[in-house]
C-alpha cells in the first residue's frame, strides 16, 4: 500500500533521515519506533508532504507521491495526526470534525456560500457523521466544548477523530500516547485496535515501545535516521542492534 | 429558528428600517454625505476582516480601492464604456483578478511578510497611477467622472439618492460577506487561521482558500473604489494611500475583529468622529493611534465586547453588595 524507497532528508550537514526503505501492506497495523531524535517525526513529515525529501521515493497505492503537497496526500487517503497543534482550538469539538469533513463534504464552494438545499442536506449528514465519530473516540459528551480547552488526552483523541473524518485508507498516528496517563493509554490502544479490526491500515509512531508492542504486529525501528531493524515484536525484542540503540539506556536504569 | 437568532434578525431589521427612514426624512446634505462615507467604510472594514479571517493580515486594501476607483474613472472618461454599472462591476472584478495574481505567489508568505507585501502593493499602485499620466492624469488625477446612470427611473444626483445607493450596496455586500463567513468556506478560512498545517492534513488546499479570501476582500474594496469615484466624480492617487489603509485596519481592531459587527461599529464611530471633532482634523492620525492603543490595552476584543464588560462589572457590584451591608 505504502512503499518508501531510499528516503533521505538532509538538514545542512545533518542527515535526519538516511535512505530508509519500508513498505506497508493493506490491512496491517505497523509500528514505527525508535528513541527520541531518531527521525520518526521527520520521516512522517517526508511521507505526508510536509517536508520535501532530499532523495528517495514515496509510492502510495502504486502512485508516486514524492514531494506532493499535504492536502494532495490527504486526498489520496493517507491521513496523519499531529503531536502539537492537533485541533482547531477555537472551534467546538464537534465543529472540529465538521471542518475536517472538507474532502468528503461533497459541497462545492458556491453551493456552500449559497446554502443550497442539497448542501444543507449534506451538512446534516456530515454533522451526524461527526457526532458518531466523536462517540467513537470517546468524547461524545464534550461536543460543544471549545477544543482549545479540552484536556490533553481528549485533544489527542479529537485529533484522531479529525483524521478519521477524512475517511483515510492509511491512518498515520504521530505518537498518540505521548503525555497520556495510564488509563488514557489503554483507551487509545483499544481505539487503535478497534479501528484496525474495522479494516483500517495503520502506521503508529511510538516512543513508548511496550505500548506499541501490545498492539502492532510488525515494526520498523529507526535510530539516528537509519532503519536498524524490521520484524515481529519477538524479532525486535531480541535484535541486538535495537537493544543497543533503544534499551541500552534503559538497561542502565535497570 | 432559535431565540437569539430571531432577536438578532429583529435588531438588524430595525436598524435597516431606521437607516431607510433617516435617508427618507433627513435632508441635510452634509449629514447624508457622512452617512455615505460611513457605509462605504463599513464595507471596507468588513471585507478587510474577511481576509483576516483566513489568518492573513492584509494592508493591501487601499491599493484595491485605488485600483477600483481608477478602473471606473478610466473606463468612463477614456475608454467610453457606455454603462456606469458595468464600470462599477469591472472595478470590483479587476481588483479581484489582481488580488488573485498577486495572491498566488504571496499568500504563501506568513505573518508580517505577507503584511509587508500589502504595504508595497499600495505604493506600487500609487506610483503606477502617478506615472501613467496619459491614462490616469498623473498627480492631478481624473476629474469629470460621470455619476451613475439612472436605474429603473431613479436618478443619481442628490445626496439622498447616493445615500440610498450606498445603503443598497452596503446591505448586499454585508449579506454576501455574512453568507461566506457562515458557510463551510468561512469555516475553512477560520480553520486555516487556527492551524494551517492541520487544515492541510485534512485535505484543505490552503493556498486556494487564502487566495480566495484575498480576492473576495479585494473585490469589495474595488467595488467601493468604483462607487466612490462615481460619487465624488474625481480621484487622485493618494485618496486611498497608506494612511487610509491603516484606518481600515483600525476600524476592524477598534470595533472587534472577532465578530461580524465589529468593523461595522468601528467604521461607523471612526468615520463620524473626525466630522464631529472637525477642529482637531490635523490631529486625527494621533487621535486614531491613541484610540487604537487604548482599545488594544483595555479591550483587546474591541468595542463589541463593551456590553459584556459592563454587564460583568454590574454583576460584580451586586455580588459585593451583601458583603458591604454585612
Amino acid at each position: 500500500m505504502l512503499q518508501v524507497e531510499g528516503l533521505t532528508k538532509n538538514f545542512g550537514g545533518l542527515t535526519a533521515v538516511g535512505s530508509v526503505d519500508m513498505g506497508i501492506r493493506p490491512g496491517e497495523l505497523v509500528g514505527l519506533i525508535g528513541p527520541n531524535g531518531a527521525g520518526k517525526t521527520t520521516f512522517f513529515n517526508l511521507v505526508t508532504g510536509y517536508l520535501r525529501p532530499s532523495a528517495g521515493r514515496v509510492t502510495f497505492e502504486g502512485k508516486n507521491i514524492t514531494g506532493k503537497k499535504p492536502h494532495h496526500v490527504a486526498g489520496r487517503g493517507m491521513v496523519r495526526s499531529f503531536q502539537q497543534d492537533n485541533v482547531f482550538a477555537e472551534f467546538s469539538a464537534l465543529d472540529n470534525l465538521i471542518m475536517a469533513a472538507h474532502l468528503h463534504s461533497g459541497v462545492s464552494f458556491w453551493q456552500s456560500i449559497l446554502k443550497t438545499p442539497a448542501s444543507r442536506h449534506r451538512e446534516m449528514d456530515i454533522r451526524q457523521k461527526a457526532e458518531e465519530t466523536l462517540e467513537l473516540v470517546g468524547i461524545g459528551d464534550l461536543a460543544d466544548s471549545p477544543a482549545g480547552s479540552l484536556a490533553h488526552g481528549h485533544k489527542r483523541m479529537l485529533g484522531i477523530g479529525l483524521a478519521l473524518m477524512c475517511q483515510p485508507k492509511l491512518l498515520m498516528l504521530d505518537e498518540p500516547l505521548a503525555g497520556m496517563n495510564v488509563s488514557e493509554v489503554d483507551d487509545t490502544l483499544a481505539l487503535v485496535r478497534k479501528l484496525w479490526e474495522g479494516g483500517l491500515t495503520i502506521l503508529l509512531i511510538e516512543h513508548n515501545m511496550r505500548a506499541a508492542m501490545s498492539v502492532c504486529e510488525r515494526f520498523f525501528v529507526l535510530s539516528f535516521g537509519r532503519k536498524i531493524a524490521e520484524g515481529t515484536p519477538d524479532e525486535i525484542r531480541s535484535n541486538p542492534e535495537v537493544v543497543k540503540a533503544y534499551l541500552g539506556t534503559a538497561a542502565d536504569v535497570a | 429558528m432559535n431565540k437569539t437568532k430571531r432577536s438578532r434578525m429583529a435588531i438588524t431589521g430595525a436598524l435597516v428600517v431606521a437607516l431607510v427612514l433617516f435617508g427618507a426624512f433627513y435632508n441635510d446634505d452634509y449629514i447624508l454625505h457622512v452617512g455615505v462615507l460611513v457605509m462605504m467604510n463599513i464595507v471596507l472594514g468588513c471585507s478587510l476582516r474577511l481576509i483576516n479571517l483566513s489568518g492573513q493580515l492584509s494592508l493591501a486594501h487601499g491599493g484595491f480601492v485605488t485600483l477600483g476607483a481608477y478602473t471606473s474613472a478610466v473606463l468612463l472618461t477614456k475608454a467610453g464604456v457606455p454603462s456606469t454599472w458595468l464600470a462599477l462591476l469591472v472595478s470590483g472584478l479587476l481588483a479581484a483578478v489582481i488580488a488573485i495574481l498577486i495572491g498566488i505567489p504571496f499568500t504563501r508568505l506568513k505573518g508580517i511578510y505577507f503584511t509587508m507585501v500589502g504595504i508595497f502593493f499600495v505604493q506600487v499602485i500609487i506610483l503606477t497611477v502617478q506615472q501613467w499620466r496619459s491614462m490616469t492624469g498623473g498627480n492631478g488625477g481624473l476629474q469629470g467622472v460621470p455619476r451613475p446612470d439612472s436605474f429603473l427611473g431613479l436618478e443619481f444626483a442628490s445626496k439622498t439618492s447616493f445615500y440610498f445607493l450606498a445603503l443598497v450596496l452596503m446591505l448586499v455586500s454585508l449579506l454576501i460577506l455574512w453568507a461566506i463567513e457562515h458557510s463551510r468556506v468561512g469555516m475553512t478560512f477560520q480553520g486555516i487561521k487556527q492551524a494551517d498545517s492541520l487544515a492541510e492534513s485534512v485535505g484543505v488546499n490552503t493556498t486556494v482558500y487564502k487566495v480566495a479570501a484575498f480576492a473576495i476582500g479585494g473585490f469589495f474594496a474595488g467595488l467601493m473604489g468604483g462607487f466612490y469615484v462615481q460619487y465624488v466624480t474625481a480621484v487622485d492617487p493618494t485618496v486611498f494611500g497608506f494612511l487610509p489603509t491603516i484606518y481600515m485596519l483600525i476600524y476592524v481592531i477598534v470595533g472587534g475583529e472577532g465578530s461580524f459587527i465589529g468593523p461595522i461599529i468601528g467604521a461607523a464611530l471612526l468615520t463620524v468622529l473626525p466630522e464631529v471633532a472637525r477642529p482637531l482634523k490635523s490631529w486625527m492620525p494621533l487621535l486614531f493611534a491613541a484610540i487604537l492603543m487604548a482599545i488594544i490595552f483595555l479591550m483587546p476584543e474591541g468595542l463589541v465586547g463593551l456590553p459584556h464588560r459592563v454587564a460583568r462589572l454590574f454583576r460584580k457590584r451586586t455580588k459585593e453588595q451583601p458583603d458591604a451591608a454585612g
